[in-house]
C-alpha cells in the first residue's frame, strides 16, 4: 500500500497559495514597478538590466513635475481634485433626491423614467461628445473646469441615483412612519432617518464617482485645449506628444494620480464592494 | 388665494408632487446633457456638417449611414471592436470566476488580498495605458527583459508597434484593469451560495471540478450575466487605452469603432459623419441594454 505523504488538504492549500501569488503579482507588480521607475536617476532607467530593488532613493523626477513647467501637474492635480470633489457632492445631493422619490413616492411614471435612467447609464459617451462641444462651446462651456463637472455628473447621476435606489429599498419603512408620527416631514424623515442610515451607500457612490471622475479623459480632451486647464488624465496624456518621452517624469506623474482613487478605494474598500455590486446578486 | 398658493407649494402633500420636485434637478440634468445632445448628433448624422460649415446643414438622408457600412475603414474599426469585446469579455469572465472561487477560500491573508485586488480598478486608463507602455518598451521594457532572460525571445520585441502583438496587449491592458470588477461581483454571488448544498454534493461522492459545474457556475448565472452586460457596454466605449498604447495602430489594426468615431470627429471634423457613426455604436450599445434590462426585470419578478 501506498504511503501518502501529505494530505490532499495540504496539496489544495499549496496549490491555492501558489495561485494567489500568481495573481497578486499580475495585479500589483505593474504599480510596483512605476514607483520603482519614478524613484530611480534618469541614468539608471536606460540600463540594459533593470532594477528590481532600488539602489538609492532620488526624488528628482517629483520635484520636475510638481515645479512649474511645460507639463504644470501640480496645477493638473489641483483642477483635477475640483472637478473630483463637485461631481461627487452635486451627484449625492441630487443622487438622494431622485433615489427616494423612486424608491418610496408613487408617482405616474415612475418605471419608465426609472429605465430611461438606466439606458441614460448605458449610452455610450462618444455619441453625446459632438453635441456636448458644440453646445459648451455655444454657451460658452468650453475650456471651463464646471462644463466639465456638469458633463460628467450627467453621466454619474444614473449609476448614483440607481446605488442609492437599491440601498434605500433595503431600510424598513417603519423606520421613516415612526419619523413622520413624530411630526416630521417627508423629506425631514430622509434627511434625518434615511441618509445616516444609508452612510455606506453615500460612500460607496461618493467613491465611485470619484474614481470615474479622477480618471475621465475622453470628455475632457473634447471640451478642454489649455494646458491651465488640464486635469490630470490630460497632462498625462500630453506627455506622449512629446519626441521623448521621459519615463521617469511619467511614472512619478502617474504615482501623483493614482494616489487618490487608490487611497480612497483601499480605505473604503469594503462599501465599495457593496456598491458595486448593488444589482448584481439576488437579495 | 393665498390658501391656493400655499397649496400649489405644499409637496408633502401628495406623493406625486414631491417626487416631481425631488427628481427634477436629475431629470434636467440627464433630459439637457443626454436627451437633448442626442437629438442634435442624430439630426446632424443625417446632414452633411463638416467643422470648416458648422453653421451650413444641408438634410442629406441616410447617406452618411450609407457611408458608414461602405467605409472599409469603419468595417474593420467594427472588426477590431467585435474582437476586443469578446477576448477582453471572455479573459475577464474567465479569469474572474476563478479568482472569485479562490478568493471564497479561506487563506492566510483574506481580507487584504481582497481589499488590494480592487486597485486596479481605481486606476485610471491613461495610467493603465502608460502603465504597460513602459512594461512593454521595445528597448528597455521589464516584460521583454523577463521574456528573454526565460529564453522565451531571442530578441526584444517592439510589442505595441507589432501587426502580431498589438491588439493581444491592448486585451491584457484591459484584462488587468477589468478583471477585477469581474472577480468582486462574482464572489458577491458565490457568497451567497449556501455551504450545505456543497456538503450534499461531496456526500453524494462529487468531486471539486463537478461541484464547481453542478453547483457554483449555476448558482452565479446572474452575476456573471450582469458582469458579461457591463463589461461589453465597457468595452464598446473602450477609448482611452486604445488612445495611450497604440493610438491605433500600427496602421489601423487597433482602431475600434469608438476611436474611429472619435477621430473622425475630432481629428478630420467630419462632423455629420462621425455622428453617424455614433449612432451605429450607440444602437448596439442599445440592444445590449435591453438584454440587460429585460433580464434585470425578470430577476425582480422571480
Amino acid at each position: 500500500m501506498k504511503r501518502k505523504l501529505y494530505s490532499r488538504k495540504t496539496i489544495n492549500k499549496i496549490i491555492l497559495y501558489f495561485f494567489l501569488t500568481i495573481t497578486m503579482v499580475f495585479f500589483l507588480f505593474p504599480f510596483y514597478w512605476i514607483v520603482m521607475t519614478s524613484i530611480q536617476p534618469r541614468g539608471q532607467l536606460y540600463a540594459p538590466t533593470p532594477n528590481f530593488i532600488p539602489k538609492n532613493v532620488n526624488i528628482d523626477n517629483y520635484i520636475d513635475i510638481l515645479g512649474v513647467g511645460k507639463v504644470n501637474i501640480a496645477m493638473a492635480l489641483k483642477n483635477s481634485l475640483i472637478v473630483a470633489v463637485s461631481v461627487t457632492v452635486v451627484c449625492i445631493a441630487f443622487g438622494i433626491f431622485a433615489a427616494y422619490a423612486f424608491a418610496r413616492l408613487k408617482f405616474k411614471g415612475s418605471n419608465t423614467i426609472f429605465v430611461a435612467l438606466i439606458f441614460a447609464q448605458m449610452l455610450p459617451p462618444v455619441a453625446v461628445l459632438i453635441p456636448f462641444y458644440l453646445i459648451f462651446k455655444q454657451v460658452g462651456l468650453t475650456n471651463t473646469l464646471q462644463g466639465l463637472v456638469i458633463m460628467q455628473t450627467s453621466w454619474l447621476l444614473p449609476i448614483v441615483t440607481w446605488i442609492l435606489y437599491s440601498y434605500f429599498k433595503t431600510i424598513p419603512k417603519d423606520l421613516e412612519d415612526s419619523a413622520r408620527i413624530d411630526g416630521a416631514s417627508k423629506v425631514g424623515a430622509l434627511l434625518r432617518i434615511i441618509v445616516p442610515i444609508s452612510l455606506p451607500g453615500l460612500v460607496s457612490s461618493g467613491v465611485i464617482c470619484f474614481v470615474f471622475s479622477m480618471g475621465e479623459f475622453m470628455g475632457a480632451m473634447a471640451i478642454i485645449n489649455v494646458n491651465r486647464l488640464h486635469t490630470l488624465p490630460l497632462a498625462l496624456a500630453q506627455f506622449f506628444t512629446k519626441y521623448s518621452i521621459e519615463y521617469g517624469k511619467i511614472t512619478a506623474s502617474a504615482v501623483l494620480t493614482v494616489l487618490f482613487p487608490i487611497s480612497f478605494v483601499l480605505i473604503f474598500q469594503r462599501y465599495i464592494v457593496k456598491g458595486l455590486t448593488a444589482g448584481a446578486v439576488k437579495e | 388665494m393665498k390658501e391656493g398658493i400655499k397649496r400649489l407649494f405644499d409637496f408633502e402633500r401628495s406623493d406625486a408632487k414631491l417626487a416631481a420636485v425631488l427628481i427634477l434637478p436629475t431629470f434636467l440634468l440627464v433630459i439637457g446633457v443626454v436627451a437633448y445632445p442626442l437629438i442634435y448628433s442624430f439630426i446632424m448624422s443625417f446632414g452633411d456638417v463638416e467643422f470648416a460649415n458648422i453653421k451650413d446643414y444641408n438634410f442629406v438622408g441616410f447617406t452618411q449611414y450609407v457611408k458608414t457600412f461602405t467605409d472599409p475603414e469603419f468595417i474593420n474599426a467594427a472588426q477590431v471592436s467585435a474582437k476586443f469585446i469578446f477576448s477582453t469579455v471572455f479573459v475577464k469572465l474567465v479569469l474572474g470566476t476563478l479568482i472569485a472561487v479562490m478568493l471564497k477560500e479561506r487563506f492566510l491573508g483574506r481580507s487584504i488580498t481582497r481589499a488590494l485586488i480592487i486597485v486596479p480598478w481605481a486606476t485610471p486608463f491613461v495610467v493603465v495605458g502608460l502603465m504597460w507602455k513602459w512594461m512593454l518598451h521595445s528597448k528597455v521594457g521589464i516584460i521583454n527583459f523577463l521574456l528573454a532572460r526565460l529564453g522565451i525571445i531571442e530578441e526584444y520585441i517592439p510589442f505595441l508597434s507589432s501587426r502580431i502583438f498589438a491588439m493581444p496587449f491592448v486585451v491584457v491592458a484591459d484584462v488587468w484593469q477589468g478583471t477585477p470588477f469581474f472577480a468582486i461581483i462574482i464572489l458577491a454571488g458565490l457568497q451567497t451560495i449556501p455551504e450545505d448544498l456543497y456538503e450534499a454534493a461531496y456526500m453524494d461522492g462529487a468531486g471539486g471540478i463537478s461541484a464547481f459545474f453542478r453547483i457554483t457556475l449555476p448558482m452565479v448565472r446572474y452575476p456573471l450575466f450582469i458582469s458579461t452586460i457591463l463589461g461589453t457596454i465597457l468595452a464598446i466605449n473602450s477609448f482611452d487605452l486604445f488612445f495611450v498604447l497604440t493610438k491605433g495602430g500600427p496602421g489601423n489594426i487597433t482602431t475600434n469603432a469608438t476611436l474611429f468615431a472619435w477621430n473622425n470627429a475630432f481629428k478630420f471634423y467630419h462632423l455629420s459623419y462621425a455622428s453617424a457613426i455614433s449612432y451605429v455604436i450607440l444602437l448596439f450599445a442599445m440592444l445590449v441594454t435591453i438584454g440587460y434590462v429585460t433580464l434585470m426585470r425578470r430577476n425582480e419578478i422571480a
